[in-house]
């Protein structure tokens, strides 16, 4: 009864009870929809670590297996932190089996970090010609250097740049991201660094 | 109550807007702050921004699909949805002739369409989820004729959008045989009757969903490919208001948004589809003999003729695996015929 009045729906249940009524009544619907409110997450993860559409979503299927077999087994406190590690722990079981075939794997450094570049953008609003942004930004690629101006200057969103560069948004998702990061090693080699 | 709720939401909702182009500069500050407070967000994160130009959107549809299928074939074996297949027809059968027999015995079947909600009710009530009819049991028979078609219209109020067409012309139906007469409703109850009230347990669970704000995942047994399929053209009109709700295409409820495109679909359904993957896709000699496994992804738009026509590979595997997978796609006829693209993803396993 007291069900009832907490909640009225089972989108609106929390983790543990939809982990609950998992346990007690083994019905995988229950577990779906608790597993589908973090699966673009685990996917993400996936994405992190094997850096591959298909085999990411693999993956999440197969964590979603073996999801259904130990929730049952284990006894969880928190759901959310318990689904991170199983989905990280099983990506990187899966990348080192692949680890004997070479993939175009990219280091964690390269990674986008913010930091750097969101403060010095923060600071030279707008980018004079003489700072060490405007001369980076000057050795940007053109579609990079057009972007990321867009993106931070004048606050675009990746649509509105998409629009006027008549690109494709992934492409523009690109070109700042790679932007970004060829910004804050620009920026780290003029010695400035930027704390905001 | 998860402290990470709110803020899970409120990073999928960034996400969303990251993946559909409506993502600016405010956005991105949003979002960093949201990564830097939690791994499970930040490695996430780290991952789709890793591969900033692949469809993510059509992929986190793909794998929705892919649970939804495993959810429902899980459930239900295939033979007793045969049986259940067999049954439904016999008693849409037994419905379509019996009004030819005479006006009297058509007069019949009111009596059992209004004992029908509470079929409905008590099967809503005895379901795992307790939550969904908590008043209706209350309201219950004894009420007038016209009241239960009312009592429905007011259940699946709160969603509009994902009312299905084939619940629209039940309710329709429910509220015509309403109207006629019911002073002869006392005649004794045959096989119709029963047949009836029946058929409308089976219809039922179509009203589950709205109950649930539409969650398909709680679709109910044969209904599930119908309404996942007439829950796709109500898509575009629920892209517009993006802004409005932090958790709304990726928190697993199911307004997606961007997510599900009003794609073609193949004939007799994506569950259907998926079986015949499952049943058919064996890796070629060749690719077994050079140890490749996984999966293709193909994109195509569907011709006139309800072939595929433009087909792109979007991740091959080589050694005749890509060939493979076309066929397989282009085994199957595809509607309705358009340009929106159709990404299918066609795993080989050992």
């Amino acid at each position: 009864m007291l069900q009832f009045f907490r909640s009225d729906r089972p989108s609106q249940w929390t983790d543990e009870d939809l982990l609950a009524r998992y346990r007690s009544d083994g019905d995988v619907r229950h577990l779906g929809l608790l597993y589908e409110r973090y699966m673009p997450m685990v996917y993400g993860v996936c994405l992190k670590i094997l850096r591959d559409p298909g085999k990411s979503e693999d993956a999440v299927m197969s964590i979603y297996e073996e999801l259904t077999r130990k929730a049952k087994e284990h006894q969880v406190e928190s759901f959310r932190g318990w689904l991170y590690v199983l989905a990280r722990n099983y990506c990187l079981m899966e990348w080192r089996k692949n680890q004997r075939r070479p993939t175009d794997y990219r280091a964690p450094e390269d990674m986008v970090h913010y930091d750097a570049v969101e403060a010095a953008f923060e600071v030279e609003l707008p980018a004079a010609e003489d700072k060490s942004l405007g001369k980076c930004l000057e050795q940007l690629p053109p579609n990079q250097r057009t972007s990321v101006q867009m993106f931070y200057l004048e606050e675009k969103s990746y649509k509105e740049i998409a629009g006027l560069l008549a690109e494709e948004i992934g492409k523009v998702r690109s070109y700042i991201q790679n932007g970004r990061r060829n910004l804050k090693i620009c920026l780290e080699k003029t010695g400035t660094r930027y704390k905001s | 109550m998860n402290r990470h709720t709110t803020d899970d939401a409120r990073f999928l909702y960034l996400l969303e807007r990251w993946l559909n182009g409506a993502f600016d500069r405010a956005d991105e500050r949003e979002l960093h702050a949201l990564t830097e407070t939690d791994p499970f967000r930040q490695e996430a994160w780290e991952g789709f921004s890793a591969l900033p130009e692949s469809d993510h959107a059509a992929q986190l549809h793909q794998i929705r699909r892919r649970l939804q299928a495993k959810r429902s074939s899980r459930r239900v074996p295939f033979s007793v949805w045969m049986s259940a297949a067999a049954a439904l027809a016999l008693v849409v059968a037994a419905v379509y002739f019996w009004p030819k027999a005479g006006h009297k015995d058509l007069v019949q079947t009111t009596q059992p369409v209004e004992n029908a909600p509470t079929d409905i009710q008590d099967d809503l009530a005895a379901a795992p989820d307790p939550g969904e009819a908590p008043g209706a049991t209350a309201t219950r028979p004894t009420a007038p004729p016209q009241e239960p078609s009312a009592r429905r219209s007011e259940q699946s109020g709160p969603v509009p959008e994902y009312r299905q067409p084939e619940q629209d012309d039940f309710a329709a139906d429910m509220a015509n045989e309403e109207e006629k007469p019911a002073d002869e409703s006392t005649a004794t109850a045959g096989e119709p009757e029963a047949a009836r009230s029946k058929e409308v347990v089976r219809q039922a669970p179509p009203a589950q969903p709205q109950g649930t704000a539409g969650v398909p995942a709680f679709n109910t047994a044969s209904d599930k490919v119908a309404a996942t399929e007439a829950a796709k053209p109500a898509a575009p009109a629920t892209t517009a208001p993006m802004k409005k709700k932090a958790d709304s295409a990726f928190a697993s409820e199911p307004p997606k948004p961007l997510l599900s495109s009003p794609a073609a679909t193949p004939n007799g359904g994506w569950d259907n589809f998926q079986d015949f993957l499952r049943r058919n896709a064996r890796l070629p000699e060749a690719a077994r003999n050079n140890n490749v496994s996984g999966s293709v992804r193909l994109q195509f738009t569907v011709g006139p003729d309800g072939k595929p026509a433009n087909v792109q590979f979007l991740q091959k595997l080589g050694f005749g695996c890509d060939e493979e997978a076309e066929r397989l796609v282009r085994s199957f006829d595809w509607a309705p015929p358009g340009n929106a693209p159709v990404v299918v993803v066609v795993p080989f396993r050992r």
